[in-house]
């Protein structure tokens, strides 16, 4: 029978994704196998929930495969493990107290409106379990992931859903810095204490991005005695952050503790398949006609983050609209190779630019006019200023040597080289030509920083008009 | 500063204000007594600014003035210094200690440098010593551990006219002491960390005098004071979480029970969540515990219960230190539900009152 478990085991593996198996599989225990009825313990509820919605004809087949039959599955979650200690009730808030507060949640973002797939459907899991029993199920429930992957999605659902049932219920959102903002508003103004009556009195508190409250010290030490507050008066804490707690620098090591008690979760990108989900959702949201061939497009080409894939469909949109013409897989090939072109464009005049900006500054300095820089003139000043922009050119830009060339109407780049060298050698020897390169250096970044605000495209302003993100 | 005293009384004297000292001595002038001649007396202060304690003694004074010392030294001197009575004088830095055939010159700090106080002259409120520290001695274990709860981590005194309570809790438990004195209403909430000299204090009198100034109080009994900074803020009402009127009520020996508490706890480590399990049926009741790994232990004693069959879990420590604490021969535990506030009183206790949290199992 041992045998027969550990095929079981090895044949479940290669069904799954492995950080699938890792965290619903690999600490499966087996029950019992009686008649026809395989039985299974998993670590929990939501372990146990994730299984039963969508795993359970994976376990059916690799159970057929490991013990040569057909086999009924029942999975039992392990009982609740360690007693947990009641509260006597002394801190229970007053419901007369109570004021209305702003909860900040975008009704946008609910369960419904979530595409699961195997990268988030764990988190997802652990969130429906929470939004289902705020306080008791995990407590705090932190999600993680990267950018765009719907963690503020999912915890604004949790929100959303208590809302919805118990209209109630005190739920805020807020992201950390806002936290910390209202906490240094709140300091300023000698207010602290109707800060600390606001967040302890609540019953849900989603924080997002909390990463950010690494090394901030005073925002921590609230932080934590509010966390404390709502945890022991059993009250439900969501915190999202692009990493675990234990990647979190300068956290204390008391907080990383506590948003470790509970449950954390994280968010993969999305699989092709959950691209493809999303996409259909977005487009049937945005009231968008497109063909399956187009969405299987966009998903193959953009990859990682979701807010880009949905991005991508109000920009074909965009553009289809713009230029009046159908949604096809042409235009999708149109709109990125646009997007390459664009990008190379960008890049070309970028180099223009900053050029530009060298020699002005250059020549504004030495009192020398511009285009005598390009020209074959050698007299004394004209050179040397022409020697500086070269320098400068490769200092800043890091061009190569015969593209430099040929931005100064050279054709040999061992004029540049020469000129390069030279310089470097005077600023060595003339502490005055090197403070004024200094100088010019400095100037010459800071007009670059103000003129790398790009040329948008109508495509990408159209978008920016669009999306709220 | 001259004097003469007796060596007895001035080592006794030492001894109580040294107590208060600081001991880390971070700020040196705190690690020093302060010694003020005047009239007939000698009055002998020293205070962490945590807590401080003030003493008076009878002697001959040759000429009025004021010295420091440290407490660590001085009372290893007293104590061990030989005749019947010493001589005391303060010399530029130095304070000389004269007795029958010895002689010390210990330095000093300037007087200056002590803290300023000043002791209340009015103690407006006066309670029997016995009851004040019987009632520290029953509540003050369940007073709060937790920095985050600052509030709970001291025990609350608070006097309605007729009766006073002394308090503590930690959130899961609570004990309150009832002492029926008419005083004036007040209410303090005295930092745990203060009880232990409050409690020496108490030893020393008949009644305790006490008076509330800005953010301290002060203790008197007979010629000593001893004050200890509050603990400020709001005490949770706690006569909301007190279940008067649960219906289950099981009585048992005190230490019949007591012991087979402490029996089934042997199976746990010290690090342990420590959950016990009652299960009450007509005229018995059966502790149990288990842990995870499988271990379990089972004790059943006699108990007077008449109701349905019950069963309700509890933190087995909050339970040993809370039946420990009463004094009568039996205890009543009075429940409702396994998942509300149960009731513990004695009948030999009666101005004892527990309420313990169950444990959800």
């Amino acid at each position: 029978m041992d045998k027969g478990w550990s095929s079981f085991l090895k044949s479940v593996k290669r069904r799954v994704k492995p950080t699938l198996f890792k965290m619903a599989f690999k600490d499966m225990e087996l029950v019992s196998l009686q008649g026809e009825k395989l039985t299974l313990k998993v670590k929990d509820k939501v372990v146990k929930d994730l299984i039963l919605k969508n795993h359970l004809k994976t376990l059916k087949e690799a159970a057929k495969e490991a013990y040569k039959r057909e086999l009924q599955i029942e999975v039992v979650a392990k009982e609740e493990k360690a007693p947990k200690q009641l509260e006597l009730g002394l801190f229970k808030t007053e419901s007369r107290e109570r004021k209305e507060i702003e909860s900040n949640l975008n009704p946008k973002y609910t369960f419904e409106s979530f595409v699961v797939g195997a990268s988030n459907q764990f988190a997802h899991a652990a969130a429906r379990a929470v939004a289902e029993n705020p306080g008791k199920a995990y407590n705090p429930l932190f999600i993680y992931g990267g950018v765009g992957l719907g963690k503020t999605h999912l915890m604004q659902a949790i929100g959303n859903y208590i809302k919805e049932k118990d209209p109630s219920k005190r739920v805020i959102y807020i992201t950390t810095e806002t936290f910390m903002n209202q906490l240094i508003e709140a300091l300023k103004s000698d207010n602290i204490a109707s800060f600390r009556e606001k967040y302890r009195s609540i019953d849900v508190l989603l924080i997002d991005d909390i990463q950010f409250i690494g090394g901030k010290e005073r925002t921590q030490i609230e932080f934590f005695h509010t966390f404390n507050a709502l945890y022991d008066s059993g009250k439900q804490v969501v915190l999202t952050s692009d990493r675990p707690p234990k990647d979190i620098p300068t956290l204390t090591e008391r907080l990383r503790s506590r948003f470790e008690w509970g449950l954390i979760a994280d968010i993969q990108p999305p699989d092709f398949e959950t691209r493809v989900a999303i996409l259909k959702r977005k487009a049937e949201i945005e009231k968008i006609e497109v063909s399956d061939s187009v969405i299987k497009l966009i998903a193959t080409i953009i990859k990682s983050n979701i807010r880009q894939l949905e991005g991508a469909l109000i920009k074909l949109k965009a553009k289809a609209t713009l230029e009046g013409k159908p949604i096809t897989e042409k235009l999708v090939r149109e709109l990125f190779l646009e997007e390459e072109k664009t990008k190379e464009k960008r890049e070309k005049a970028l180099k223009e630019v900053s050029v530009k900006i060298i020699k002005e500054t250059v020549c504004s300095q030495f009192g020398v006019e511009v285009e005598l820089l390009d020209s074959p003139i050698r007299k004394k000043k004209v050179a040397l200023a022409r020697q500086i922009a070269m320098y400068l050119t490769k200092k800043i830009g890091n061009y190569p040597y015969t593209q430099i060339a040929s931005f100064f109407n050279r054709d040999d780049h061992t004029t540049v080289i020469h000129a390069v060298k030279k310089v470097e050698e005077l600023l060595k020897k003339d502490e005055k030509l090197s403070s004024l390169v200094e100088e010019i250096e400095l100037k010459v970044r800071e007009s670059l920083e103000n003129s790398s605000k790009l040329i948008h495209t109508n495509v990408d302003n159209y978008v920016d008009n669009y999306v709220d993100n | 500063m001259k004097l003469k005293i007796g060596k007895v009384k001035i080592r006794d004297a030492v001894k109580t204000a040294a107590s208060a000292a600081d001991k880390k001595g971070a700020i040196p002038i705190l690690s020093n007594i302060l010694l003020e001649a005047g009239d007939g007396v000698l009055r002998l202060t020293a205070t962490n600014l945590e807590i401080g304690v003030s003493t008076l003694v009878d002697c001959q004074v040759e000429e009025e003035g004021k010295a420091t010392v440290n407490a660590v030294r001085a009372s290893k001197l007293f104590s061990s210094i030989t005749g019947e009575e010493v001589e005391l004088e303060a010399d530029g830095s130095k304070l000389l200690v004269k007795s029958a055939n010895s002689r010390f010159s210990l330095s000093t700090l300037p007087v200056e440098e002590f803290p300023e106080l000043e002791l209340p002259e009015d103690f407006s409120i006066k309670l029997p010593s016995e009851e004040v520290d019987k009632a520290l001695k029953k509540v003050s274990y369940a007073a709060g551990k937790d920095e985050a709860r600052f509030i709970l981590t001291g025990v609350l005194f608070r006097s309605f006219g007729d009766r006073l309570h002394a308090v503590a809790t930690d959130g899961h438990r609570l004990a309150l002491y009832e002492v029926f004195v008419e005083s004036e209403p007040w209410s303090a909430i005295i930092p745990k960390k203060s009880l232990s000299e409050l409690k020496k204090l108490l030893r020393e009198g008949d009644t305790v005098e006490i008076a509330q100034r800005y953010s301290k109080i002060y203790f008197k009994v007979a010629d000593t004071v001893m004050w200890s900074s509050l603990i400020e803020g709001d005490y949770p009402d706690y006569t909301k979480v007190i279940p008067e009127d649960n219906s289950k009520e099981v009585v048992a020996d005190r230490q019949e029970l007591l012991s087979a508490l402490k029996e089934v706890s042997v199976i746990f480590d010290k690090e342990e969540v420590m959950a016990v399990i009652f299960e009450l049926n007509e005229g018995n009741l059966k502790l149990s515990a288990r842990k995870t790994e499988g271990e379990e232990a089972e004790v059943v004693i006699p108990v007077d219960y008449s109701g349905e069959p019950f069963k309700i879990g509890f933190n087995i420590v909050h339970m040993i230190e809370s039946i420990s604490s009463f004094e009568g021969d039996t205890v009543s535990l009075k429940m409702e539900e396994p998942t509300l506030p149960v009731l513990i009183t004695s009948e030999g206790d009666p101005q004892l009152k527990n309420v313990i949290m169950p444990m959800k199992v």
